[in-house]
C-alpha cells in the first residue's frame, strides 16, 4: 500500500483551478520530487496532502495518507495522523519558527508531543536529553548554546537545521520538504541537501522533495513529477526524465537551467 | 559552515524611557495606595477659606466650598487607576476573546464581526460610554469602568482579529499543525506570545484613553459623585473659577496628562524588554 497516494486532485480558490486533475503515489522509503516553476501549485499540493490548504481554497479528488481519506475529513480527526504520517520542512527559515520562543522550548514541542502520543511521556529532564540530542543530530554545533538561542540569533541555515529537526521530531513516515534550500547560499544549500538525504537513508522514511532547482532535484530523489501551471505535464524516473524530457516545458526548464549555469560560470 | 551566533546590532538603550514611565506611574500608584490610609484631610469636609492658594497647610489649596484639593488629587490618583485597569482589563478580555474567535471564524462570520466592529469603532469611546452609564440607572465608578471597558473591547477586537490573522499564516503555526498540534495550544503558545507586544502597547493607549474618557464622564456629571470624585469631577468644579483660582483646574489636568503620558512610557519601555528581537543586549 502507498504512504501517500494522490488521485486527480485539483484545488480551487473561488472558480479559479490552481491544481487539476495530479495524480501521483508515494511508498515508504520512497523519494519523489514535485518541480515547477514558481506558482505552479507545489506548495498547495504538499498542504494539501495534510489537509492544510488555506482557507478559502478547496481540494477535490482523493488523497490517501497512510490508507486515510484527507479530503474532506474534519480538521479534527486529522490531528491524530498529522503527527505521525506526515511533517513540512518549509522553504523559508525566517517564517518557520517562532520568533519569541527559544529554540529548545520550540523543539521539545513535538517531540513532547510525540512521546504523549506513544503512549510514554517523557519526564522534563527526558525531553530535554532528547532534545538536545535531536539538535545534535541535524549536526547543529554547540546544542545546549543553540537551545537557549532565539531564532534571530541563528543563520539562516542553522534555522533550517531546526526546523528539519522539528519535523523529524514528529517520527514522521513521509517528509515533505518544500524548497527547503532556496532562500539559503550555495554552500548551506548543499549541506542542508547532505543533511536531509543522510536522515531520510538513515530513518527509512519517505520523501516528497518540492523544489524548482533541478540539479538539486536529480541528486535528492529517484522519481520525479514535472508541475506547470497545476497539471503534471511529465513524470517518471530522475535519469529517464532528465535524459529524455519529453515535454516541452520540462525542456524549458533545463534549458533556462543550463544558461543560469553558463551566466554563473561567467561564459555568455 | 557557519556556526558563529549572530549578535544584535548595538541599539541604544531604551531604559530611559522605563524608568520614566516607572517614576511617572509610581508616584500615581504610591499616592493611590497611601490615600486608602492617610489622607491630608477629610475629604468632603470643609476644612478652609473658600478658593485658598497654595500654602503650608493647604499644599495646592482649596476648592469652592473650602475642600482641600491636595486629598482629592491623591483620591484622584486611586480613582484614575481603579478605571484605567477595570476598563482595561474588561476591554481585554472581551476584545481578545473576540478577536481570536474572529481570526478563525469562518469567512461570512469573520466579514459580520469585522463590520460590526467598524461600525463601533466609528463612534467615539465616550459617546459608547455614555449610552452605557445612561442605561444603568445609578451613575456610579463602577458602571463608568463597565461602560469604558464595553467601548474599548471593540478596538481590542479588531487589532486582536489583524494581529491573530498575520500570525496565523506564517509557517511556524502550519508546522506546528502538521505535528499534530490543537488550536488551543497554537493559540496559547504562538499566537497570543506574538500579539502581546503590540497588544501590551495598545493597552497602555486604551489606559490613557478610559482615564480621560472617565474624566470627561464626570466633567459631564456622568461619574462617580465625592468622596470618590476624580481629576474629571475636580476639573467640572473648578470650571467657574479657572481665572480666579486656576490651580484647581492645572491641578488635576496636569495629573491626568502625567499618568496618561507614564502609563505609556511604560508599556514601551517593556515591550522593548519583553520582546527578544527588540531586546538590547
Ligand atoms: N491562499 C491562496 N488563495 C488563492 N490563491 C493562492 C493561495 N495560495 C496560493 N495561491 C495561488 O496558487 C498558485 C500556486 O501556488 P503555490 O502552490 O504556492 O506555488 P509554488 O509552486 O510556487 O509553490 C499560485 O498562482 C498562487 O498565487
Ligand atoms: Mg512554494
Amino acid at each position: 500500500m502507498s504512504l501517500l497516494s494522490i488521485e486527480n486532485l485539483s484545488i480551487h480558490a473561488g472558480g479559479k483551478p490552481l491544481v487539476a486533475g495530479l495524480s501521483f503515489a508515494l511508498a515508504q522509503g520512497e523519494r519523489l520530487g514535485l518541480i515547477g516553476e514558481s506558482g505552479s501549485g507545489k506548495s498547495l499540493t504538499a498542504l494539501a496532502a495534510t489537509g492544510l490548504l488555506p482557507a478559502g481554497l478547496t481540494a477535490s479528488g482523493s488523497v490517501l495518507l497512510k490508507g486515510q481519506q484527507v479530503i474532506g475529513t474534519p480538521d479534527r480527526q486529522l490531528d491524530g495522523l498529522r503527527g505521525t504520517a506526515a511533517a513540512i520542512v518549509f522553504q523559508e527559515p525566517l517564517t518557520a519558527l517562532d520568533p519569541l520562543m527559544r529554540v529548545g522550548k520550540q523543539l521539545a514541542e513535538p517531540l513532547a508531543r510525540r512521546a504523549r502520543r506513544d503512549g510514554r511521556p517523557l519526564s522534563p529532564r527526558a525531553l530535554d536529553a532528547a532534545m538536545l540530542e535531536a539538535l545534535a543530530e541535524v549536526a547543529l554545533p554547540d546544542p545546549p548554546r543553540i537551545a537557549r538561542a532565539y531564532p534571530h540569533e541563528l543563520s539562516g541555515g542553522q534555522r533550517q537545521r531546526i526546523a528539519i529537526a522539528m519535523a523529524l521530531a514528529c517520527r514522521p513516515d513521509l517528509l515533505i520538504a518544500d524548497e527547503p534550500t532556496t532562500a539559503l547560499d550555495v554552500t548551506t544549500q548543499a549541506e542542508i541537501l547532505t543533511l536531509i538525504d543522510r536522515l531520510v537513508r538513515e530513518k527509512d522514511m519517505a520523501l516528497l522533495f518540492i523544489s524548482h532547482d533541478l540539479p538539486v532535484v536529480a541528486n535528492t530523489v529517484s522519481h520525479v513529477v514535472v508541475l506547470r501551471q497545476g497539471e503534471a505535464v511529465e513524470a517518471g524516473p530522475v535519469a529517464e526524465v532528465f535524459a529524455r524530457p519529453r515535454h516541452d516545458y520540462t525542456k524549458s526548464l533545463f534549458a533556462a537551467a543550463q544558461r543560469f549555469d553558463t551566466a554563473l560560470e561567467g561564459g555568455q | 559552515m557557519s556556526t558563529t551566533i549572530a549578535s544584535a546590532p548595538a541599539r541604544p538603550p531604551r531604559s530611559l524611557i522605563l524608568w520614566a514611565g516607572l517614576i511617572l506611574v509610581g508616584l500615581h500608584v504610591a499616592t493611590g495606595l497611601l490615600s486608602l490610609v492617610w489622607l491630608p484631610y477629610e475629604p468632603t469636609g470643609m476644612v478652609g477659606m473658600r478658593l485658598e492658594g497654595p500654602s503650608l497647610v493647604h499644599w495646592i489649596g482649596t476648592d469652592r466650598l473650602g475642600r482641600d484639593l491636595f486629598t482629592q488629587l491623591m483620591i484622584g490618583s486611586r480613582i484614575a487607576l481603579v478605571v484605567g485597569i477595570g476598563a482595561v482589563a474588561i476591554g481585554a478580555a472581551i476584545g481578545v476573546t473576540l478577536g481570536i474567535l474572529a481570526a478563525f471564524a469562518s469567512k461570512w462570520l469573520d466579514d459580520a464581526l469585522a463590520a460590526t466592529l467598524d461600525i463601533l469603532i466609528a463612534f467615539p469611546t465616550l459617546l459608547i460610554a455614555m449610552l452605557v452609564v445612561a442605561a444603568s440607572d445609578t451613575a456610579s465608578l463602577w458602571s463608568a469602568i463597565v461602560a469604558l471597558g464595553i467601548a474599548l473591547s471593540a478596538i481590542v477586537a479588531r487589532l486582536t482579529r489583524i494581529l491573530a490573522k498575520r500570525v496565523l499564516v506564517m509557517d511556524y503555526i502550519t508546522a506546528a499543525r502538521t505535528s499534530g498540534s490543537s488550536w488551543p495550544k497554537i493559540v496559547a503558545i504562538h499566537i497570543l506570545p506574538n500579539i502581546w507586544p503590540t497588544l501590551s502597547v495598545n493597552f497602555a493607549l486604551q489606559f490613557g484613553l478610559a482615564v480621560i474618557a472617565e474624566a470627561s464622564l464626570s466633567y459631564l456629571g456622568l461619574g462617580a459623585p465625592p468622596p470618590n470624585a476624580s481629576w474629571g469631577r475636580m476639573l467640572q468644579e473648578a470650571q467657574g473659577t479657572v481665572y480666579t483660582a486656576p490651580l484647581g483646574a492645572i491641578a488635576p489636568g496636569l495629573a491626568l496628562v502625567s499618568l496618561a503620558i507614564g502609563v505609556n512610557l511604560l508599556a514601551d519601555g517593556l515591550r522593548d524588554s519583553i520582546d527578544p528581537t527588540r531586546r538590547a543586549r
